[in-house]
Order: C-alpha cells, then structure tokens, then sequence
C-alpha cells in the first residue's frame, strides 16, 4: 500500500510537501481532545470543591485554546492543503494523460474507452484522498489518548480496549477485506456503462436505421443495472461497518459508567477524572472508526492507485520500437 | 415507385448545402451519384434515409413520406461500417429475433461465412470496442450482412469500398452484387468508377443535381 503511494509521490515530484502538511494536521485532533478533556476534568473538579475562580481560569483557558487551534487548522486546510492537493491532481493527470498519448494504439485499443477514461477522471483523485492525513490523525489520537489512559487507570484503558479490539477486528475481516475486490469490479462495470454509453451515441445511426433503439437501451441498462449492484455490494458493506458502530460504542460506554461508579464511590476515582476519561475514550474510539474507515478508504482506492501506476509504468511506443 | 425527391432543399444551421433537389428512382433501378467530398451526397442518403428530417420539398421511399416509415423501407451502408461492442450475431439482428438460418443466408451472401467458420466463437465472436477486433473489409461485410438481413425493397450506398484497399473491395463488391439484387439502389460516390454497375449516374455538385 505504502510503495503504491510512494510511487505516485515520485512520480508528482513533491512527496516531502505532501509529508510535512500530514505532520501539521496530524496534531489537530488530540489538541482538542486534549484540550476537552482537561477542561471537563478540571471544571468538574472545580464544581465539587465549590471553586468559582479556578472554574473560570479553565473556561477562559479552554476558550481560547479551542480559538487557537480552530485558527490553525484552517489555516492549514484552506491555505495549504486544498491549493496543494488540487494542484498534484492538475500535475498527476497531466502526466498521465501524456503518457497514454505515447502508447501504442494497439495498447490504447486493447482496453475499453471508459477504461481510460476512468483511469484519467477517476483515478487520480484517489491518491490525495483525505484518507491519508485522517489515517496519521487517527494513529495520533489512539496512540495518545491510549498512552494518557493507561497512565490515569490501566482498568479503564483494559475496559475500552475491550469492545474497541473487536470493533476493528470485524471491520477489517468483513469490511476492509472485501473493499478492494469490490472497487475493483466497481471500476469494471463503470468503464463497460461507458462504453454503452459510448456506443449508444456512436452507433445512433445504426440504432434508427434498423430499429435497434430498444437493443441499445437494453444493453445500457444492463451494464447500469450491473453498475448499480456492484455499487450496491460496496454500500451494503459500509452500512454494515455503520451498524455495528452503535452497539460496540454504546456497549463500552455503559460498562465504563458502571464499572467506575464504584470506583468513584470508594473516593479512588473523581467525577472529572471520569468525564476526562469518557474524552480519551472518544479519543481512542474515533481514533479507531476513523482508522477503519481510512484504511477501507484506502484499500478502496488502491485499485486506483495501482493502475495509475501501471500506466505510468507502461513502455510507451518510441520505448518500444526504438 | 422506388424513391421520389421532389424540390429537396436542406441546409445545416443556415448553411445551405442542396438545392431544389428533384430525382425519381424506378423500383429496381440503381442510380448512381458523382460528386465531391462535402458537395452533400451523404446529406441526401441521410434525408432520403429518414436520418434526418425534410425541411423543404418532399421525399417518397416506396410510397412512404413521414421519416419512420422512410427508414422500414431503406438499409444503408456507410463508408465506415458502425460496429457496437457485441457479437457478429447481434452486430447482424440488431438484436430483433431472426431464425438461424436468415442469419447464416445473411452472411454467406456478405462472404462472411469462410471467415466466420475459423473464429472459435462463429457468430457469437465479440467484434470489439467499435468494431476494433475486426478488419475493415470484415466490419463493412458485417454491416453488408445487417442490411441483407433487413431485407428492404430499398438500398442506400455511400461510398461502401472508399476505404478498402483493391483485394478487400472484391469481397465486398460481390457482397454488394448480393445485397442490391434485384432492389431499387441510390449509389452516392466520390470515384465515377465506383458507379459503373449504375443504370444512370447523375452529378452532384454544390448542392445541385445534375445529368451526368
């Protein structure tokens, strides 16, 4: 997956660019979870020791901390990322076109019309997907809020691990796993809807003359029918992902709330730490959803990625003959 | 009667390209038409097809004006035959439902069947993305094949064997011979010699008829 990527960053020549702004986004989403949970922890711990001042000094704290990195995340996103993400899409289908207009034409003819068309409109997009800077988020946010957890109370982290290990667990086995082969045919039938669509037009003539229109709907609508259900097997499975989310996440929740009620009883646990800890847990537990959802993202698009790269890595004609 | 035109005028988007166009093909007769690129040949087999819409004067194809009912009377053959992404089979029927044996009479006079006999898949073989696995002297004998198929008293023909080399074109002219027996024939071509089989040839220049 890694080396995939890899290529296509040599091959847009800015591969340290697209590194750097990863690394100044990464940070983002632990600032503020940090930031929260701190506040909570704090605030409630000011409440029940009656505290009005250090209450305020944690809201005024809070307030503009969470203005600080509102600032720098947009900052990053609106000046950076955007302008830098649409301009390696410009250069990554520039080179790709001109690539496969120094193919032979016998190359050129072996695959379907909506095959190139797919690889040029399509493809390029899928390696600066958000699934990249969102996958090092993810990987900051569960290392961090694990590392806090496990230092606050290793029960606690042990009580979230416990329903957040078969969450990713059943995500990869019958989501992650399934997502390239389904992109893939996904891929296949939007190039062969192309060509219909293709023939549709160019053989409108015949299509009249002969009273073919019927044939011609038909053969549309099939390869559109086939398109739907590939589509259709690719949702079916991300709802699935979005099915359990509720019952592993609510499971936790609750089991987190019952076990530490007794803690907090014996005085070995406060309320702040609690609402601290349900903010890592948030922590960790988006950390994980978005690390699936990132790492089904990417499999997805990696049938992309590896065909952009393919292409590139075509002998062109002059390479050929000389 | 085969075809009547009478005073055809047509023009694309204000451009004028025929003028008071008047012709009368007998039923069986083929008629031949010489003319220069752009000089609206194709124009007129498009019209007299029912491709495109009359604007002025009116057209006749065995007694049928409206351009439905033009085109159940007329099979054409195009210089570039259109081949879709399917089958010989289907590139034949056009998907309509046709006994074997139409099919197989269909392509033995397009010479087709030699040819079909070597493929491994015979009728069912995939033509490819517009007609791209296929030669073009096989894809025109194909869309030869289509219009046999059709059977209509009416044959339309512009510039079938421009594109083909000298050894292709003699499988297709004999398909052709097939195709137009005993049918009423408008010719259009660029090359006089191509018309010589014509019982007339007329000439058609810058949007007008003339006698050749």
């Amino acid at each position: 997956m890694l080396r995939e990527m890899r290529k296509i960053l040599k091959i847009t020549n800015d591969g340290w660019r697209f590194a750097v702004l990863i690394l100044l986004r990464s940070p983002v989403n632990i600032a503020m979870i940090l930031v929260n949970a701190i506040f909570l922890q704090q605030a409630f711990n000011a409440i029940s020791k009656s505290n009005s001042c250090h209450l305020i000094n944690a809201c005024i704290i809070f307030g503009v901390a969470s203005l600080c990195i509102f600032l720098y995340n947009g900052t990053v996103w609106s000046v950076c990322a955007a302008p830098f993400v649409t301009n390696m899409e410009g250069r990554l289908r520039v080179k790709l076109y001109c690539k496969i207009s120094s193919l032979s034409y016998e190359r050129i003819e072996a695959l379907p019309q909506g095959e190139w068309l797919t690889r040029l409109n399509t493809d390029v997009q899928m390696p600066f997907s958000e699934s990249w800077p969102h996958t090092a988020i993810a990987i900051v946010n569960i290392g961090v809020s694990s590392f806090i957890l496990w230092h606050m109370n290793p029960a606690v982290f042990g009580w979230i691990l416990l329903f957040v290990v078969p969450h990713i667990v059943f995500s990869q086995l019958f989501i992650g796993r399934a997502m390239p082969g389904l992109t893939k045919k996904s891929l296949e039938a939007t190039a062969r809807n192309a060509d219909e669509l293709t023939a549709l037009i160019t053989c409108a003539d015949v299509a009249a003359l002969y009273d073919g229109q019927d044939y011609f709907m038909k053969r549309f609508e099939k390869s559109s029918l086939d398109l739907l259900r590939a589509n259709m097997k690719m949702r079916a499975r991300k709802a699935l992902s979005a099915g359990i989310l509720p019952l592993f996440g609510l499971s936790g929740y609750l089991t987190l709330l019952i076990v530490s009620s007794g803690w907090i009883a014996d005085g070995r646990f406060t309320f702040g730490d609690l609402t601290a800890a349900f903010s890592y847990r948030g922590g960790v537990l988006q950390g994980s959803l978005m690390l699936i959802n990132c790492l089904i993202s990417i499999q997805t698009s990696m049938a992309g990625i590896r065909r952009l790269n393919e292409t590139i890595a075509e002998k062109t004609e002059e390479s050929l003959y000389g | 009667m085969g075809i009547t035109i009478e005073d055809l005028s047509f023009s694309y988007d204000g451009n004028q390209v025929l003028y008071n166009i008047n012709l009368t093909v007998k039923y069986g007769e083929t008629v031949g038409i010489v003319g220069v690129s752009g000089g609206g040949k194709s124009t007129l087999l498009k019209l007299v097809s029912g491709l495109y819409e009359v604007q002025n004067g009116k057209i006749l194809v065995m007694d049928a004006q409206n351009s439905i009912e033009r085109r159940k009377n007329v099979a054409m053959v195009m210089q570039n035959a259109a081949l879709f992404p399917a089958g010989i089979r289907d590139n034949i029927t056009c998907g309509h439902k046709m006994d074997e044996a139409d099919i197989l009479r269909a392509c033995e006079a397009a010479q087709l069947t030699e040819w079909i006999a070597t493929l491994p898949d015979g009728l069912d073989t995939f033509v490819g993305e517009r007609g791209g696995k296929v030669s073009g002297g096989q894809a025109q004998r194909i869309a030869i094949a289509r219009a046999i198929a059709k059977n209509t008293p009416v044959i339309l023909l512009d510039e079938p064997t421009s594109s083909l080399d000298n050894d292709t074109s003699a499988a297709v002219i004999t398909a052709l011979e097939e195709l137009t027996k005993g049918k009423t024939v408008l010719h259009v071509s660029h090359r006089p010699d191509a018309l010589t089989g014509c019982d007339r040839v007329l000439r058609l220049e810058g949007g007008r008829m003339y006698a050749s």
